[in-house]
C-alpha cells in the first residue's frame, strides 16, 4: 500500500513536469486570434486522470499551472491561471469520472465527449465574464477593443456573443476533440505500465 | 526546444536574495493588486521610480531584469500601439490623412521585404522594427503616384498617448516585479515558501508537504524530460518523421509518435524514483525535516512593513 501511494506520487510528478513542458509548445490556430493558441497540455492530465482517478487529475492539472507561472511568470496576477485551471478541469474531471467507472473504450469516448461540451460550455462563460475583462484590464482597453482583434481575423465577428461563438467555442472544440483523440490513441499503448501495479499490489 | 530554459535563478547576493521566499511571495501578490489600484499616470511614474530604486538598492544588474522583458517585448508595442490606434478620447494630436495607391502598396511590399530580409542582424532588430514601421507611415501619407483610393484618416489622441504609456509602464512594473522573483530566489526555495504558505489548505484535505514534494520533483524533471524529447524526436527523425511539416492528421500521427515512447519512459522513470524513495523509507503524509529552515529575520520585517505602507497607500488614493 505504501508503496503504491510513493508510486502516484511520482507518476503524477512526472505526468506534470511533462505537461508543463507541452505546455511551451504553442500551435496557433487561423480562425481565432493570436492570443487563443493550442497545446497538447491536457493530454499527461487526462492520462494520469484515467489511469490514477479523477483526483490525480486535479493535482497534475494544479501543477502544470503552478509550474508555469514559475516558467512564464503572469501579468494577470493569478486571475488567467485560476480561470485556465477550471477549463482543464472541467475535460478532465467528468472525462475521468465517467473512465472510472465503466473501464473500456466506449465509456472513454462517452466521458470525452462530455469532458469536450462541459470545457465548451465552461470556456465560452469564463471568456465572457472573467478572461476577456480581465485581460482588457490588463492592457487598459474595452472588451470591445479585444473584440475588435477578433473583428480582423474573421469579419464576420462584430460582439462579444459573436467573438464568443465564432472564436472562443470553435477553438475549444478544435482544442477538444484534438485532444481527445491523441489521448484515446495514446492510452491503451502506455497504460499497461501503470495498470499491471495495481494487480501486483493487490 | 533546447533554448527553453526553466527557471531564471542566477546565483548572486544582495538584500533580494536574503529575503524569506515567503516574504517575497506575498509581498509581491501585495504590490500588484496595489500597482492595479493606481488610476493615473503620476502616481505610476513614482511607482515606476520606486522601483528602480529598489533594484538599486538590491544591486540587482537592470541590463539583466531587460534581458527577461525579452519575450513579452512584442506583447509591449502591440499594447502600444493598440492603444494608440484605438483610443480616440481627449484632443487631437495628430491627424494624417491617408490612402492606398498602387504606389504605396508595391512599395510597402517592397520595405517589408527589405525588413525580413535584413532581419537576420540581430543586433539591430528592434531599430529595424521600428524603421519599418515608420517607413509604412510615411509611405500611406505621401508616397502616391496615380490614382488614390479607399482614404482614410490616422488620428492620434492626447488620453490615446497618455493611456499607452500608462499600460505598457504597468506591464513593466509588473513584469519586474515577478522577474525579481524568479531570478533572485531557487525554485526549491520558491517551493518551500509555497508550502508553509499552503498549510491552511490542509481543512479541505490538502496535504502542502505532499504537494510540494510533486512540485520539486517535477521541476528537477523538466530539464530530463526535454532531454528525452529532444533524443526522441531526432530518433523518429532518423526514420523519416517530420515533425515541421504536414497536415493536420500528419501532425496528430507525429505527437503520437513523440509521446507514446516518452510516456513509457516517464512511467519507467517513476517507477525508479518510487524503489529510491522506498528504500530511503519515504513515508507520504508523513513530517519531513529539512537542513535549512526558512526564517523570518529584520530584512523580512523591513520588507512586509514597506509592502503594507504601499498597499495602504494606493488604497487611500483610489478611495481619495
Amino acid at each position: 500500500m505504501k508503496r503504491k501511494s510513493i508510486q502516484k506520487m511520482t507518476i503524477i510528478a512526472i505526468l506534470s513536469a511533462m505537461a508543463a513542458i507541452l505546455m511551451l509548445i504553442e500551435i496557433p490556430l487561423g480562425f481565432a486570434p493570436d492570443f487563443y493558441k493550442l497545446d497538447f497540455s491536457e493530454v499527461p492530465v487526462l492520462i494520469g486522470a484515467f489511469a490514477l482517478g479523477p483526483i490525480a487529475g486535479v493535482i497534475i492539472e494544479a501543477v502544470k499551472i503552478l509550474l508555469n507561472f514559475m516558467i512564464n511568470g503572469t501579468i494577470t496576477f493569478g486571475v488567467g491561471e485560476v480561470a485556465n485551471f477550471l477549463i482543464g478541469l472541467s475535460i478532465v474531471v467528468p472525462a475521468s469520472w465517467i473512465y472510472t467507472r465503466h473501464k473500456t473504450r466506449k465509456f472513454a469516448i462517452i466521458g470525452l465527449g462530455i469532458g469536450i461540451v462541459s470545457m465548451t460550455v465552461l470556456g465560452a462563460f469564463l471568456n465572457a465574464f472573467v478572461l476577456l475583462p480581465v485581460y482588457a484590464s490588463v492592457f487598459g482597453t474595452s472588451v470591445d477593443g479585444l473584440v475588435a482583434v477578433g473583428t480582423l481575423v474573421n469579419p464576420n465577428i462584430t460582439n462579444l456573443t459573436g467573438f464568443i461563438l465564432l472564436a472562443v467555442v470553435p477553438f475549444n472544440l478544435v482544442k477538444g476533440i484534438l485532444v481527445s483523440v491523441v489521448v484515446i490513441l495514446v492510452y491503451k499503448r502506455v497504460s499497461f505500465l501503470i495498470k499491471g501495479k495495481d494487480h501486483d499490489e493487490v | 526546444m533546447k533554448n527553453i530554459v526553466i527557471g531564471q535563478f542566477v546565483p548572486g547576493s544582495g538584500f533580494f536574495y536574503k529575503l524569506d521566499p515567503r516574504t517575497k511571495i506575498v509581498s509581491i501578490v501585495f504590490l500588484m493588486v496595489a500597482l492595479f489600484l493606481l488610476e493615473n499616470i503620476t502616481q505610476l511614474l513614482i511607482a515606476f521610480s520606486v522601483s528602480v530604486v529598489l533594484l538599486i538598492i538590491g544591486r540587482l544588474s537592470i541590463i539583466r531584469i531587460i534581458k527577461g522583458l525579452k519575450p513579452i517585448f512584442i506583447l509591449l508595442i502591440f499594447t502600444f500601439l493598440f492603444q494608440i490606434l484605438f483610443n480616440q478620447e481627449g484632443t487631437l494630436l495628430v491627424n494624417q490623412s491617408m490612402s492606398l495607391s498602387y504606389s504605396s502598396i508595391a512599395s510597402i511590399v517592397a520595405i517589408t521585404v527589405l525588413w525580413r530580409y535584413l532581419a537576420h542582424f540581430k543586433r539591430f532588430n528592434f531599430l529595424l522594427l521600428l524603421a519599418w514601421i515608420a517607413g509604412i507611415y510615411l509611405i500611406l501619407s505621401y508616397f502616391h503616384y496615380g490614382p488614390t483610393f479607399a482614404p482614410f484618416s490616422f488620428k492620434v489622441y492626447e488620453k490615446g498617448v497618455e493611456m499607452s504609456i500608462f499600460v505598457v509602464i504597468r506591464l513593466l512594473i509588473i513584469i519586474t516585479l515577478s522577474t525579481v522573483l524568479t531570478i533572485t530566489t531557487k525554485p526549491t526555495d520558491l517551493t518551500q515558501g509555497l508550502e508553509k504558505l499552503l498549510r491552511p489548505m490542509k481543512v479541505i484535505g490538502m496535504n502542502s508537504e505532499d504537494f510540494a514534494l510533486i512540485i520539486s520533483i517535477s521541476l528537477r524533471y523538466i530539464p530530463t524530460i526535454l532531454d528525452e524529447a529532444n533524443k526522441i524526436m531526432l530518433a523518429q527523425a532518423s526514420r523519416g518523421a517530420d515533425f515541421s511539416e504536414g497536415k493536420l492528421k500528419d501532425k496528430v500521427k507525429q505527437v503520437i509518435s513523440l509521446l507514446v515512447p516518452m510516456f513509457i519512459i516517464a512511467f519507467k522513470r517513476s517507477e525508479d524514483l518510487a524503489d529510491a524513495m522506498e528504500s530511503r523509507n519515504f513515508i507520504p503524509g508523513k513530517p519531513r525535516t529539512r537542513i535549512y529552515e526558512l526564517k523570518f529575520n529584520f530584512s523580512d520585517l523591513m520588507t512586509s512593513l514597506f509592502t503594507a505602507a504601499c498597499f495602504a497607500l494606493s488604497i487611500v488614493l483610489k478611495v481619495i
